[in-house]
């Protein structure tokens, strides 16, 4: 070991030798601590994306010091390397001006928390769980078990809907009668359907919108309200349920029929 | 008939039938395992209160709801003790009952009881099972201000007298005061059972400690009192229950007088 350190000492000089030892021991060190540090934030008992966030301005926070330290130690003088750094960030920011959108738009997403770690979002075509909030980008696990990586440019310009947002969600079920049945009455039987649904909400209050006249007949809309984890099975139960009261009570869920007639030449000359 | 509250024993391959109003139970003994199915009835007011131990057996495979428990304790005791829900309980009058200005009124609301079927010397818990299940509620704001509740019809009988004898339902006695000039409209009242303890008097009625609903000129709630002391409609009525959840005496909880005033304009 005293042989290497004299060969380095031969050859860089003492001064230079302490340096580039000191140099390593900091960056050894912070660098350690920048990939551990973060990870005791998983203890903590705080919210999946608090962690996250602390997780990344942690490391981040750290590198960045460690990298500067490091390169004082050196003996770089950081002044001539910082103004070196903004002839760099110009360059660098044309080209990479998506990232630094990306990055920006991260950060105003994550002061926004218009959706946290977890919820379930739809952006766009894609609809899945949140699984982490990160500088460049959103990744969304859907529900076909696929990663989806959204730039947060992207999440910034689109409408992002949060189906975690509130603890109760209505669904709304379209259906056409025919003309001929009376809507007080195929009212009154929706409402008995989402009385019987128990894990339909009684508050606030099922509704049966008319909407129209319709080709095939009457358009209504039948509103149910469930909380969020049931929200699926009560879509499925209320279309059961909807069909067979209808049954039972001969309301009749008109189907449009087209009957073609085949007709020969000879009988259009 | 037999009362179906309180322990008994079902020796190995004999099975036990129990009846709380809607709901029927059935428990099956096997060497190393409960076997347990149940069934509710349409009508949630349906009174009678039955046990049949042993009973004739039949295949409970074939049932729904049949759920098996696997256990190394040997005893073959099973027991059946009432609870109060496990969420807060919604009651709205099946009429418009209204308490006019500076007037008090008492009513009496009841509420399903739930089963829980605990077995062994230990009463070690095999499944808490609802009497009858209420429809869900949201009581409350449609956000996250609002809690989710079970929803009851109640009709808001006035006199104790006036109570039918229902021993798979608790009766809460509810004291509604309006101290404003105008006429309060009892739209619903959001009775928190899990803070409440459940009580049995001698005649096999169960109860709830009182609630207190006060309505104060200017104020957008009618402010709930839980009363610590025992039911007031029966004062003899014996401990029967702990409340599921802890809370401090006189405690005061908000209620909302009106709910979703904007509801219907949505759409």
């Amino acid at each position: 070991m005293n042989a290497l350190l004299e060969q380095f000492q031969a050859l860089f000089g003492v001064e230079e030798t302490r340096s580039a030892l000191r140099a390593a021991t900091v960056f050894v060190l912070g660098m350690t601590l920048a990939i551990f540090l973060p990870r005791r934030f998983r203890r903590f008992n705080l919210h999946p994306q608090q962690k996250l966030i602390f997780r990344v301005a942690t490391r981040y926070t750290l590198v960045i010091i460690t990298s500067v330290w490091t390169l004082h130690e050196l003996g770089l003088n950081l002044s001539v390397l910082f103004g070196a750094a903004g002839i760099l960030t110009v360059a660098l920011g044309f080209a990479s001006q998506a990232s630094a959108s990306n990055l920006i738009s991260g950060l105003f997403m994550m002061f926004e928390s218009h959706f946290v770690v977890g919820d379930i979002i739809t952006v766009g075509e894609i609809t899945g769980e949140v699984v982490s909030i990160d500088p460049l980008s959103v990744k969304v696990r859907t529900f076909q078990n696929l990663s989806v990586r959204i730039p947060n440019e992207t999440m910034l310009k689109s409408n992002v809907t949060n189906l975690s947002g509130y603890p109760v969600r209505r669904y709304d079920m379209k259906l056409t009668i025919g003309y001929d049945e009376d809507l007080a009455r195929v009212s009154t039987i929706l409402m008995n359907v989402a009385a019987d649904i128990e894990i339909c909400l009684d508050e606030p209050t099922p509704l049966v919108i008319f909407q129209g006249w319709e080709e095939r007949g009457l358009a209504l809309q039948f509103s149910v309200w469930a909380t969020r984890p049931n929200y699926l099975e009560l879509m499925n139960r209320t279309h059961v349920a909807v069909r067979e009261a209808f049954r039972e009570n001969d309301v009749v869920i008109p189907v449009l029929r087209r009957e073609l007639t085949m007709v020969t030449p000879a009988e259009h000359p | 008939m037999t009362d179906a509250w309180g322990a008994f024993e079902v020796p190995v391959g004999k099975m036990g039938r129990w009846k709380f109003g809607p709901l029927t139970l059935h428990a099956l003994r096997l060497a190393h395992e409960w076997r347990l199915a149940h069934e509710f009835d349409e009508d949630p007011l349906h009174g009678a209160i039955d046990a049949q131990v042993p009973c004739p057996l039949h295949d409970l495979l074939g049932t729904e709801t049949v759920r098996r428990f696997g256990v190394s304790n040997p005893s073959c005791r099973i027991a059946m003790s009432p609870l109060l829900a496990d969420r807060s309980v919604v009651a709205r009058p099946e009429h418009p009952f209204v308490v006019p200005p500076g007037e008090a009124s008492i009513v009496y609301v009841s509420s399903p009881l739930w089963v829980r079927v605990s077995y062994g010397t230990d009463d070690g818990l095999l499944v808490e099972i609802p009497t009858y299940r209420p429809s869900d509620t949201w009581f409350g704001p449609p956000n996250r201000a609002g809690e989710l509740a079970y929803s009851t019809r109640t009709f808001c009988r006035t006199s104790v007298e006036e109570l039918p004898r229902r021993p798979h339902r608790a009766f809460t006695r509810v004291i509604i005061e309006n101290r404003t000039p105008l006429p309060l409209d009892f739209a619903s009242v959001s009775l928190p059972m899990p803070r409440f303890a459940l009580y049995k008097d001698k005649n096999g009625a169960f109860w709830t400690q009182d609630v207190g609903l006060l309505r104060n000129t200017g104020d957008e709630f009618a402010a709930l009192r839980l009363d610590a002391k025992i039911p007031g409609a029966a004062p003899t009525a014996k401990l029967v229950t702990r409340a599921r959840q802890i809370s401090e005496s006189n405690m005061m909880v908000r209620a909302f007088s009106s709910l979703f005033a904007g509801s219907s304009e949505e759409r």
